[in-house]
């Protein structure tokens, strides 16, 4: 398989699935960049024991920590206050607000939840992508929902 | 039946991933149960507001051409790139370098300065490649040098040289904020000279 193949047939799922958990389409287009440059220099590595979308969700999600990571640290060097909340004005479109609750959620009901609803993926493959059991993706997609619902204000 | 495993079946229901036995377990917990029939409705409101909400988005204009245009630039076959195992080890050439460098520099300054080498300050760091190390130019003639990482007194585990002080930790560092703070005392304990820096380790 050459890498042309990985880029053309995984790299819209892979966007989607990092515009998921950043929730800024800018960010999400940087960070599958940087992912998909990585992926590439480590190809010749890749031995094929996880899938390629599997192990390109690896790269992928540790790109977003870093992200967040770095977010946390300007934050907190510049001595800024960040409100995470998505906004609960009714101007807001309601996708962005959903996007901006879902990527504010910790970083364990997150990734589920992105897997589940931005990626499509059955709860085989999420409990395969993130080497958990079935059990612990539907309780983490349970919590994760609950969280969402209050910070969506879902009555 | 417990609540809380019902929570889970609830989702599993909603997510179209529940089994027959489970969906019977369900449907007669539901129907003795306020609290989680409350739960139930409100997870099938939340799930169509995500379904409805979410939608696939297209790769942002040329995407995949400025991939390739990047793999172009910076990949090439002449590039550098720089295996993870290899940044400690890299941390000390750098260390040694700096050392040469102020060796064969002018000896005329009295009062040692302190260089930070690795992590730099405010960087991102893995924990599992993490060297803290500083160098010192000229080199301290006497005194003593400390290293304090989180308010720690590190010093017995350093490796320390007259010109240089490197700290690889033995566990890979946990996720969080690290402050490094060197110091260079004199004989008398007196703190002459004094270095601190931040910087963030992912894991």
């Amino acid at each position: 398989m050459e890498f042309e193949e990985v880029v053309k047939n995984h790299s819209k799922r892979l966007f989607n699935m990092v515009y998921g958990m950043v929730g800024n389409y800018d960010d999400a287009s940087d960070i599958t960049q940087d992912a998909l440059f990585l992926a590439y220099k480590a190809f010749p590595k890749f031995r094929g024991e996880a899938g390629v979308y599997t192990w390109l969700y690896r790269i992928a999600k540790n790109e977003c920590r870093k992200h967040f990571y770095k977010k946390k640290l300007h934050t907190f060097l510049s001595l800024r206050v960040e409100v995470n909340n998505p906004g609960t004005d009714d101007d807001i479109d309601s996708k962005i607000r959903v996007r901006k609750a879902v990527a504010s959620l910790p970083f364990e009901y997150r990734e589920p939840i992105t897997l589940k609803y931005f990626n499509s993926m059955s709860y085989q493959e999420i409990a395969d992508t993130l080497r958990v059991p079935i059990g612990t993706v539907r309780s983490r997609l349970a919590r994760g929902r609950e969280a969402l619902e209050k910070k969506l204000k879902v009555r | 039946m417990k609540c809380k495993y019902i929570k889970e079946l609830i989702q599993a229901s909603i997510d179209g991933e529940i089994t027959e036995k489970e969906k019977a377990q369900l449907e007669a917990h539901l129907k003795e149960c306020e609290a989680c029939q409350k739960v139930f409705d409100l997870a099938q409101k939340s799930r169509n507001l995500l379904v409805t909400n979410i939608v696939e988005e297209e790769l942002p204009p040329y995407f995949e051409a400025k991939f390739w245009e990047r793999v172009e630039n910076e990949a090439h076959p002449e590039g550098i790139f720089i295996p993870k195992r290899l940044i400690p080890k890299l941390a000390g050439a750098m260390v040694l370098i700096l050392s040469l460098v102020f060796i064969f520099r002018s000896t005329r300054a009295t009062t040692s300065e302190i260089y930070i080498v690795s992590p730099q300050p405010q960087h991102i760091v893995s924990g599992e490649e993490t060297t803290i190390s500083a160098a010192f130019y000229p080199k301290p003639k006497e005194g003593s040098i400390s290293l304090v990482l989180n308010g720690k007194q590190i010093a017995p585990l350093v490796e320390l040289t007259d010109d240089h002080i490197m700290y690889t930790p033995e566990e890979p560092l946990e996720e969080g904020y690290y402050k490094v703070k060197v110091q260079i005392k004199d004989k008398g304990g007196k703190i002459q000279q004094e270095k601190e820096w931040l910087f963030y380790v992912v894991p």
